[in-house]
């Protein structure tokens, strides 16, 4: 039974991309969807969920064609090899700016709430030095650890959640559906970037023991994250009110800082918030930085993909100390994520997946 | 193989001794002859220089005219054996026999073997080394002259401990018998609780020098054969001079030697043993040690004691949370109370941040120092209570509680908070069942002080990450070690109800993942004799545990 344990189990994909979907944004998330929409921001959050679907539809539906291989392989099978190699690369730098500028996002919140006297390098490194050890372990490992990270995480979010609801005052959600619809359509389009790393399915098939599940896994993982952030929206603008939620940074943060728990013997709760970002930080940075080394051993065809790990560490750390500051890091963000992430959720699987079914590549899926 | 047995041999037994009689593996070469005089000459030769060899030469017929000669350690035999059952017999009753003892004399050794000796427990053996060994081991060796052989009359017998209850592992209520030193009492104590022909005591000899008896006991339909073979294979791939615990065999088969987590577990007690066994897992048995290893383990097993099955569940799920908070107090406390007191004042309750910041006033040290000052006295006390006997051991409780916790106090070396913390770690790592999990938290709560004291906060949580990272990294024999936690869905979320929570017996009806998987089932319960209560909550329990 557990030979078969060399691969991460169904579920085990469906906590981890999880991990990874909810860590990215979801400290700001209420804010760039008020900027949006105002009080409609749950709205736009439950359509760009919407949009996820489609997104998570796509991926897994050419991930599922080729359950033995990642993207390399398949986008190489299916546009020959010079463009797959290329559109790999292109995924793979991607990946490095996105979880470099994590990095630095996160290092700068952790200097400003937890150390405000330690250097950020320090804490990029110690993120990244820690990430790698994971890296090193292996995918099941990480998928092992994202069960239990998951409890670690999410009960204490969910119990916080739990005593703000007293102090959330749903008249700040009133009027409904204000907002005009191409704002609307325009907010769900960038809003749906939150849900970028279901891409990461497409390189997961292999190290999975059922890759004919992928569908339910993208599709549980979206639905339960639309939920939470639906959820942390309303609550957020609901305590904070739409034009408070838009003046904060980290919106999230403010909310912990302000709610107060009856009994408690920790003071501030956004400390305790900052527990949960650095472990959804850590998710995602490492599973970034598996797929990232998993991509370059394929690409040049290693045995090992644990010795590519170290010699990523600098790399990844240079490039998040590039931006001077915090506002310039999410200047970038916001630059990569415009003309960068769409790439790999929605233009490249279709293209991909009509050149497949045109030349007939891959295993086609039994339709239930 | 063979080239790393050469090179052990030589390492292990230096052939260069110019040792003519002994082969690489300390086997003896020389043959057994047929002249019995011969035999004693090496006999005698061999054992030179033993005191402890007790030997004797003997004529039997009425004519006298045949020799023998037993041998045997001193008192590593049972003496009623081998006076009653054996000189008795051949010195007095079989020159009695009619025919003469001239008549049978070329089919004497049959004669002997089949009719001279009233005891069961005997064999053959024809080399010397064969001889040798079952002398070492307390058997009694008994060469007739005109045969190339020997009798090996079974007469072990040697001062034991008996069996006694085990000083460690204590439990209020279930039995109270412990393993003792000798393999054949412990064997006898396992198969006292299991009266299966299916329970297999699979016995074999490691250490050169040592020949220790080790024995696997497991029941073979029950036990993953891909464990076995791969336990059998392990043992079979180091050559050692001697086994003197089974520790020794512990640290030679273990997955992964850099951890500070024990990764096979040890008892005292046979109930436990026992009940591994039922699990599918299979008991290492090492004579001369009362510990004996179950394989494979997970982390969990180390929580679970043997009196958790005895006691109501409800009491003893309580008594699992526990435990697992103290596991986790022993090895965080001391560091979360640094991150919180260093980096974030702020985030403790103002009255506790002022008592605290008023306590350390007087204080000279920064409180990194303060706690791993706190933190090392106390390993020196618990270093020097356990290797003192009671009386003295007493003592140093008395002295370390009032030097220790209060007089540091006073003299303000030591602020009376980390006294607490210190103490509470201390009680917690007590709390655990299992010693040698306690051992390895003792390391990791350095590990955590460190990074807490650096980095506050989030290097707290880094250093839990890295020994969560590297507990789900480790495996025993290919058994994730941090299952039933990180293994979704395998065996039906059976193993998750003897975990933090020990539900009712009555539910646990299928064996860990220990066993084959197609003998998992271990308890069958008349559905329509439940109550309709227990069948809904258990129906709950399911509902839940499959999300």
């Amino acid at each position: 039974m557990f030979s078969k344990n060399d691969k991460a189990s169904i579920r085990q994909v469906e906590i981890l991309l999880i991990l990874d979907l909810f860590s990215t944004s979801v400290l700001f998330f209420p804010r760039s969807a008020a900027e949006f929409a105002n009080q409609d921001a749950w709205i736009i959050v439950i359509l760009s969920t919407l949009l996820a679907f489609v997104y998570g539809y796509l991926v897994t539906e050419i991930a599922m064609r080729f359950p033995g291989d990642t993207f390399v392989e398949f986008s190489s099978k299916i546009l020959s090899k010079p463009i797959g190699i290329i559109l790999s690369s292109l995924l793979a730098i991607k990946l490095c700016f996105s979880i470099s500028l994590e990095l630095r996002v996160f290092g700068e919140l952790t200097k400003q709430v937890l150390l405000p006297r330690t250097p950020i390098e320090i804490i990029i490194a110690s993120m990244l030095l820690i990430c790698s050890y994971m890296v090193r372990k292996g995918y099941e490992c990480r998928a092992r650890l994202g069960e239990i990270l998951i409890f670690i995480m999410f009960i204490p979010l969910i119990i916080i959640l739990i005593f703000v609801i007293p102090d959330t005052d749903f008249s700040n959600l009133m009027p409904v559906f204000t907002t005009p619809i191409p704002k609307m359509l325009e907010g769900m389009y960038f809003m749906a970037f939150t849900y970028t790393p279901v891409e990461l399915l497409l390189m997961v098939a292999p190290l999975v023991n059922n890759p004919k599940k992928l569908r339910r896994v993208s599709f549980t993982a979206i639905g339960a994250v639309g939920v939470m952030s639906t959820i942390l929206v309303i609550i957020t603008i609901g305590v904070l009110g739409s034009i408070g939620t838009k003046q904060q940074i980290w919106p999230v943060m403010t909310l912990m800082q302000v709610i107060e728990i009856p009994g408690a013997f920790i003071e501030r709760q956004d400390a305790l918030m900052m527990i949960f970002w650095i472990l959804s930080v850590f998710s995602f940075i490492s599973a970034g930085l598996y797929f990232i080394s998993l991509i370059i051993t394929r690409l040049i065809k290693a045995r090992e993909q644990r010795f590519l790990v170290l010699p990523l560490v600098p790399v990844l750390y240079f490039i998040s100390l590039i931006p001077n500051n915090i506002v310039e890091t999410l200047e970038w963000t916001k630059l990569i994520r415009n003309y960068f992430r769409i790439l790999f959720i929605l233009p490249i699987p279709l293209i991909l997946l009509i050149i497949a079914r045109v030349r007939k590549l891959g295993e086609p899926i039994e339709k239930k | 193989m063979s080239k790393i047995k050469k090179w052990f041999g030589n390492k292990l037994y230096n052939k260069k001794r110019e040792d003519v009689f002994h082969d690489a593996e300390n086997k003896i070469t020389i043959p057994l002859s047929k002249n019995l005089n011969e035999n004693i000459e090496n006999l005698e030769m061999l054992f030179k220089d033993c005191g402890d060899f007790v030997r004797r030469k003997f004529p039997i017929g009425k004519n006298k005219n045949v020799n023998m000669f037993i041998a045997y350690i001193d008192l590593m035999t049972d003496r009623q054996i081998i006076e009653g059952s054996l000189l008795e017999q051949l010195m007095i009753q079989v020159r009695q026999v009619p025919p003469s003892i001239d008549e049978i004399k070329t089919s004497l050794f049959d004669f002997i073997r089949d009719g001279g000796i009233t005891t069961a427990d005997i064999k053959e053996e024809d080399t010397l080394d064969a001889a040798a060994l079952a002398i070492l081991s307390g058997d009694t060796a008994l060469f007739i002259d005109g045969y190339a052989k020997v009798i090996i009359v079974a007469t072990k017998g040697w001062p034991g401990r008996g069996v006694q209850e085990p000083d460690s592992e204590i439990v209020i209520r279930g039995p109270k018998e412990g393993f003792s030193e000798a393999l054949r009492i412990n064997t006898v104590l396992i198969r006292r609780r299991i009266r299966d022909t299916k329970l297999k005591v699979k016995q074999l000899q490691i250490g050169i020098r040592s020949r220790t008896d080790i024995a696997l006991m497991y029941i073979e339909d029950i036990v993953r054969p891909d464990i076995l073979k791969d336990l059998e294979e392990r043992l079979n791939r180091f050559e050692i001079d001697g086994i003197l615990d089974s520790g020794y065999i512990e640290h030679l088969i273990e997955d992964d030697w850099k951890t500070p987590f024990p990764q096979i577990q040890s008892t005292q007690r046979p109930d436990k043993a026992a009940a591994a066994i039922l699990e599918g897992r299979i008991v290492i048995i090492v004579d001369t040690t009362p510990f004996v290893l179950l394989v494979p383990s997970t982390l969990n097993s180390f929580f679970q004691s043997a009196e958790d099955y005895y006691q109501r569940w409800t009491i003893m799920s309580f008594t699992r949370v526990i435990r697992y908070i103290a596991a986790f107090f022993a090895a965080a406390i001391p560091g979360f109370y640094l991150a919180l007191t260093d980096y974030h004042p702020s985030m403790i309750p103002t009255p506790l941040t002022m008592a605290i910041a008023a306590s350390r006033e007087v204080v000279p040290f920064p409180s990194v120092v303060e706690v791993v000052l706190m933190e090392l006295a106390f390993e020196l006390l618990r270093e020097a209570g356990t290797r003192l006997p009671g009386p003295i051991g007493s003592t140093i409780g008395i002295v370390g509680g009032i030097i220790i916790g209060q007089a540091a106090v006073e003299a303000k070396i030591v602020s009376p908070v980390v006294v607490i913390i210190v103490a509470v770690t201390a009680i917690s790592s007590f709390a655990i069942p299992d010693n040698s999990l306690t051992v390895g938290l003792r390391l990791v709560k350095y590990l955590i002080i460190i990074s807490s004291a650096t980095l506050g906060l989030y290097g707290f949580l880094l250093g839990s990450l890295i020994v969560l990272i590297h507990l789900v990294s480790l495996k025993s024999f290919n058994i994730p070690y941090m299952s039933p936690y990180v293994s979704s869905g395998i065996n039906e979320y059976e193993d998750l109800k003897d975990s933090i929570f020990r539900l009712p017996i009555f539910m646990m009806r299928r064996r860990p993942i220990f066993a084959r998987p197609n003998e998992r089932i271990r308890l069958r319960i008349d559905k329509k004799r439940m109550s309709r209560r227990a069948l809904c909550f258990l129906k709950m329990i399911r509902l839940l545990l499959d999300k």
